[in-house]
């Protein structure tokens, strides 16, 4: 393979993320100061990207192309899988660098999750399938937040291989651990006990608030070139995208009538994306795993093969996801405890540890990494990445 | 007994709630092949065939999995203070999220016998719910 059969993350940026009084900027203001900053860090004149992958929400690549000062857009996507587009758009990314149909492809997301629209009011514009099912079959039976549609997995879990709150809690305090390592986390200076957590009141039991993802304002970007227009740029020490790969449920559209409830998207991907890169989960020296809330980070360290089902709460009650463990999650503090940027920003951390740039939560000698995304419904995406040596 | 008219595929909904204002829980169900279907569709992905009924079902089930909702999410949720919502397993097979009444929220267990019950929902429309005990003594 040539250094054009390679695409590499050579750009990463983030919006300064907040709570409290809201950024200040709309909804498409948010995404152009993602999309600007890692423009800025790859060292490219926006003028020069000419691949855009917008959204799922919220924002056009129309937009994109007129703020952003883009001469021309010869790639546009839009990937539709809630959570999981960010992850899953690396490879469209990927395809399109490496194809020759782009030469820089921008990926920006971002969103006022706090001061703007809330997820858990999210059916009222009914614009996915998720949201369809939701309004249509859910929220006549009180069932509207994602914190409850997926609660409903976690309990069965709990019914069939007896998953303790203590794992969860587990998932929640390693997360704010690594979040106090974070300057760019909204709960730096803000620790966490598992005794707090267990004093966290009910949202929708087995859900407490700490098991719930942050709401915030954030928004994340990177941008995608090929291994040889990174060496030609000479800046950052370029993060190649190994493998990408996609999945989704059966059916996707309703969680209770799958044949096997814990069968996810990630659990097609993960097969898919180890049997590209011919690696397993062995190889990886950290995980950003998507953590919408505890659990699903849990179940995707069992669907991912970090650990057989039913065997992940052992795995993060005994210190594995924590930095100096056998396997570092979610070093930045996730979207538990540093920001919910849609996914991105575990994207962002993983090319920050495989550039050596992690400071504090840096995962010592770090070469490989995997990225998951999760969203509607169980919506699949995982990335294998990859510091060139 | 499959009941007609097959659902537009933009009033899916509608044709699964509908039968419950008449006091009746039907499931989506492929003529050819037998499957059931719920959310329901147009075509049935085992099949492929387009002749899709609505098949009465028993009342009676088990409950898979369920939720104790402490936080009002919406205003018309705020006014049900803490309610259960439930994944319960028809004993046709089909699994349907719903609520359960009259119990406890320490009394749920996995696998505890519900029948159904149609009742008004936040919005006064009679909706499929369920409550403990088998329905046939």
């Amino acid at each position: 393979m040539s250094d054009r059969d390679i695409a590499c993350v050579i750009g990463v940026g983030e919006t300064d993320y907040c709570r409290g009084d809201g950024s200040g900027m709309s909804n498409l203001g948010i995404v152009l100061e993602a999309a600007r900053r890692a423009v800025a860090d790859a060292g490219v004149d926006p003028a020069d990207v000419d691949g855009v992958i917008s959204p799922y929400l919220h924002v056009t690549v129309e937009e994109l192309k007129d703020n952003l000062g883009l001469t021309r857009v010869a790639f546009s996507a839009q990937v539709n899988m809630g959570g999981a587009s960010p992850v899953a758009a690396l490879q469209h990314a990927a395809m399109a660098v490496t194809g020759g149909v782009a030469k820089f492809v921008v990926i920006p997301v971002g969103w006022n999750g706090y001061s703007g629209t809330r997820a858990r009011d999210n059916t009222r514009e009914a614009v996915t399938t998720y949201r369809r099912t939701v309004r249509d079959y859910y929220a006549p039976y009180g069932v509207v937040a994602p914190a409850q549609v997926y609660a409903l997995m976690a309990k069965r879990h709990m019914i069939e291989y007896g998953t303790p709150f203590e794992a969860l809690g587990a998932v929640a305090v390693a997360a704010r651990a690594h979040a106090q390592l974070n300057p760019r986390s909204v709960m730096a200076g803000r620790p966490l006990t598992m005794d707090d957590y267990l004093a966290s009141p009910w949202v929708c039991e087995p859900y407490r608030m700490l098991d719930c993802c942050l709401e915030t304002d954030a928004g994340a970007a990177v941008v995608v070139s090929t291994l040889a227009t990174a060496k030609q740029l000479g800046g950052h020490v370029p993060v190649s995208i190994l493998g990408v790969a996609e999945g989704r449920c059966d059916p996707s559209a309703e969680l209770g009538n799958r044949p096997d409830i814990f069968r996810i998207g990630l659990t097609d991907a993960a097969l898919d994306v180890y049997e590209r890169t011919g690696l397993g989960p062995q190889d990886m020296d950290f995980a950003q795993i998507y953590d919408c809330f505890t659990f699903e980070v849990i179940q995707q360290l069992e669907e991912a093969g970090f650990c057989p089902r039913g065997q992940g709460a052992d795995f993060v009650l005994s210190g594995a996801i924590g930095l100096g463990g056998k396997l570092p999650v979610n070093t930045h503090g996730g979207l538990l405890s540093q920001a919910h940027a849609l996914g991105m920003n575990h994207v962002v951390e993983a090319v920050r540890q495989l550039r050596g740039e992690a400071g504090a939560a840096q995962v010592a000698g770090a070469t490989t990494g995997l990225v998951t995304g999760w969203g509607d419904m169980g919506d699949g995406s995982a990335a294998i990445l990859q510091r060139v040596a | 007994m499959s009941a007609r008219p097959p659902a537009h595929e933009d009033r899916l909904a509608e044709s699964f709630f509908h039968w419950h204002e008449q006091g009746e829980l039907r499931i989506q169900r492929c003529d050819a092949c037998g499957r059931y279907l719920h959310p329901p569709r147009v075509t049935c992905p085992g099949c492929r065939s387009r002749s899709l009924g609505w098949q009465l079902m028993s009342g009676d089930g088990t409950v898979f999995s369920w939720i104790v909702n402490h936080r009002a999410m919406t205003a018309e949720t705020a006014a049900l203070g803490v309610y259960i919502s439930a994944l319960v397993q028809l004993a046709e097979g089909p699994r349907l999220l719903t609520r359960l009444l009259d119990v406890d929220p320490s009394e749920v267990v996995a696998g505890m016998p519900v029948t159904v019950a149609f009742e008004a929902d936040t919005q006064g429309t009679l909706r499929a719910m369920f409550r403990p005990g088998a329905r046939r003594a």
